[in-house]
């Protein structure tokens, strides 16, 4: 459910975008990558939350499921091999089984969401300062897996149908604006030994693909715009 | 703007306003073993209710206790034939009184619906309504006629608007609104005829099914003027549903006399809850309903002690003027019976304290410590004493 409040915050974020690309990268201060050992260096992939949907004529998203399996399979092996090509091995997380591993997962939700709304709408104890945390109990997934970070993916990928299309033609005629299908979501680094999130990067596009290689690529490269990997 | 596209817009509400009639045979589920192919509208529904069950499963509140779950899934099981092996059953600890079927034939289970059920047949026809929801695909039927609705709307809007009628596009607007409303009803209305259906086919009595709608009525009756019901207005009226059973029960109830209720073998399954199950009704706080809930268990049902204390424990809680003598007399009701908890001593302690009664709420406190020496608020307990 706090996903799907981060994706509205980003719709709402990315505003009536006209066929663009937006990212916004936050670093956190004085958090440098150190690896516990250099030659093996692993970052954890967990599950990949990827949905890819169409938009109907009334504005409403239909998930497609076969979509979202070609999507989630993109979006792993462009990690994959993006990470690969820095000497960094990504290793997926298997289906969450564990209970703290599943808590781990809610929470880091939860903080994203607070990340995305501080984005939006800037706390005053918080200000700028990016300094969240999901706290040393992430230990757990650590020692499991045995990486240093771990990466968080989310994304809603959404597709204008005919129907809609011809909506927004006669909207257009009557001179509004209706929003077409949109790629919106959100890619994090975790620091496995101190909880911190290092790294988190957002984005809103009105263009882009995850149904075919070329654009699923494009799409990864975005999301994963100034890792500092 | 000719009078003609005005009529063909006005007749266009019409349909709107009438259509949508039950598609539900349509929408029967194929046979057992079916998953939806990949590229469709139900396939993306399933995938995003398999994540919902994962959630669920991976949930704190999920109960693991064994011998309740294989007690629930064979009910369901019994009730679902077939189909059982393409169910999955969890039951959750909540204490709202509810279940639900996912289209993936996922079935929740809460609690509270297992605490506020009488005997197995009650319970029965929860999960026949359930069950049916499932092998109905209402969801699916659900989801298609909202994105033709809207579809049709943001046309029609369009249209109306390009005709300089806009007027009509909110006219609409409010007919789709009404006509989802309705579809939702219309698929309430059938999980209830058929739920009746499938456990009255297993022997359950027909009457136990208006009698969870008498309770539900009841309850919406006490609640405090103003707070939204949980049903909204995608259910039926309780009071309706009711109806509605008690006509399709004098029907059926002559066909056979073995008519089942199975309150023991309900009670042996769910005995050992009661106490916890209690304490989150209580933790909802809302005592005009819990009051009305313990009242009728604790006149039913076995257990009665822990009813009892649960009923004392709502008066206490609700605190108006006359409840500290109504709680006062459930908590020596619950200690009058044999499966009292030793908590009953603590409320009447507690009154007393309140009503400046020294010598009961001190003799209250420690029957309470000497029944339970190593409860969690011993220590309030130990400083409630040493100030008397």
């Amino acid at each position: 459910m706090r996903h799907i409040w981060g994706g509205i915050a980003l719709c709402a974020m990315c505003g009536l975008l006209a066929a663009c690309t937006q990212t916004s990268t936050k670093l956190a201060e004085a958090a440098p990558i150190t690896w516990s050992d250099q030659s093996g260096k692993r970052v954890i992939l967990v599950d990949p939350d990827v949905e890819l949907s169409e938009l109907t004529a009334g504005g409403m998203t239909e998930a497609r499921a076969d979509w979202t399996a070609t999507g989630k399979t993109f979006i792993r092996d462009d990690i994959a091999s993006s990470l690969q090509a820095k000497g960094i091995s990504l290793v997926s997380m298997d289906a969450l089984t564990d209970r703290h591993e599943v808590q781990l997962v809610k929470l880091h939700g939860a903080v994203g969401l607070s990340i995305l709304q501080n984005a939006l709408l800037n706390l005053p104890t918080k200000a700028k300062k990016f300094d969240w945390t999901l706290g040393p109990g992430v230990a757990a997934i650590r020692d499991h897996y045995h990486g240093d970070y771990a990466l968080f993916v989310f994304v809603r990928d959404s597709y204008t149908t005919a129907g809609r299309a011809l909506v927004m033609l006669g909207a257009a005629m009557l001179g509004v604006g209706i929003q077409g299908g949109q790629q919106v979501g959100f890619a994090s680094l975790v620091d496995l030994h101190t909880g911190r999130i290092v790294w988190f990067n957002r984005l809103a596009s009105s263009s882009g693909s995850l149904k075919e290689a070329k654009g699923a690529q494009a799409t990864v490269q975005n999301l994963l715009n100034g890792i500092p990997l | 703007m000719t009078r003609r596209r005005v009529t063909a817009l006005a007749a266009g509400l019409c349909m709107l306003a009438v259509g949508g009639a039950s598609a539900a045979d349509r929408y029967t589920m194929p046979p057992p073993g079916y998953h939806p192919d990949l590229s469709t509208d139900e396939a993306g529904l399933w995938m995003q209710v398999d994540k919902a069950e994962t959630d669920i499963k991976n949930s704190p509140t999920l109960v693991h206790d064994e011998k309740l779950n294989t007690y629930v899934r064979g009910l369901v099981c019994e009730l679902a034939g077939d189909f059982c092996p393409s169910i999955r059953v969890y039951v959750v600890e909540n204490p709202q009184f509810n279940a639900f079927a996912m289209p993936n034939g996922a079935v929740v289970v809460y609690t509270g619906l297992l605490l506020q059920c009488e005997n197995e047949a009650q319970l029965a026809f929860v999960l026949g309504h359930e069950i049916t929801h499932y092998l109905h695909r209402h969801t699916l039927a659900h989801l298609r006629m909202m994105v033709n609705t809207t579809g049709f709307l943001a046309v029609f809007g369009l249209a109306a608007a390009g005709a300089g009628v806009g007027f009509l596009g909110a006219l609409a607007n409010g007919a789709g609104v009404g006509a989802i409303f309705r579809n939702s009803r219309d698929e309430e209305r059938d999980a209830d005829d058929n739920g009746f259906r499938l456990a009255t086919a297993f022997g359950y009595e027909p009457a136990q099914a208006s009698a969870i709608w008498r309770f539900m009525a009841d309850q919406e009756g006490a609640r405090p003027k103003g707070s939204p019901s949980l049903f909204l207005a995608d259910h039926p009226q309780s009071k309706e549903r009711m109806a509605t059973m008690e006509k399709a029960a004098s029907v059926a109830e002559p066909a056979r006399n073995d008519w089942k209720v199975n309150a023991d073998t309900f009670h042996a399954a769910t005995a050992g809850f009661i106490a916890r199950w209690s304490e989150d009704e209580l933790s909802l706080n809302r005592p005009d309903e819990s009051i009305l809930i313990f009242r009728r268990l604790a006149a039913n049902n076995p257990s009665e002690g822990l009813y009892r204390y649960a009923l004392g424990e709502s008066y206490r809680r609700r605190n108006g003027k006359t409840d500290g003598a109504a709680a006062q007399e459930a908590f020596r009701g619950a200690l009058d019976c044999p499966d009292a908890p030793a908590e009953s001593w603590r409320g009447l302690g507690l009154l007393a304290m309140k009503a400046g009664d020294k010598v009961t709420a001190r003799d209250a406190f420690s029957h309470y410590r000497t029944a339970l020496p190593g409860a969690g608020d011993k220590a309030m307990i130990d400083f409630y004493m040493s100030q008397l």
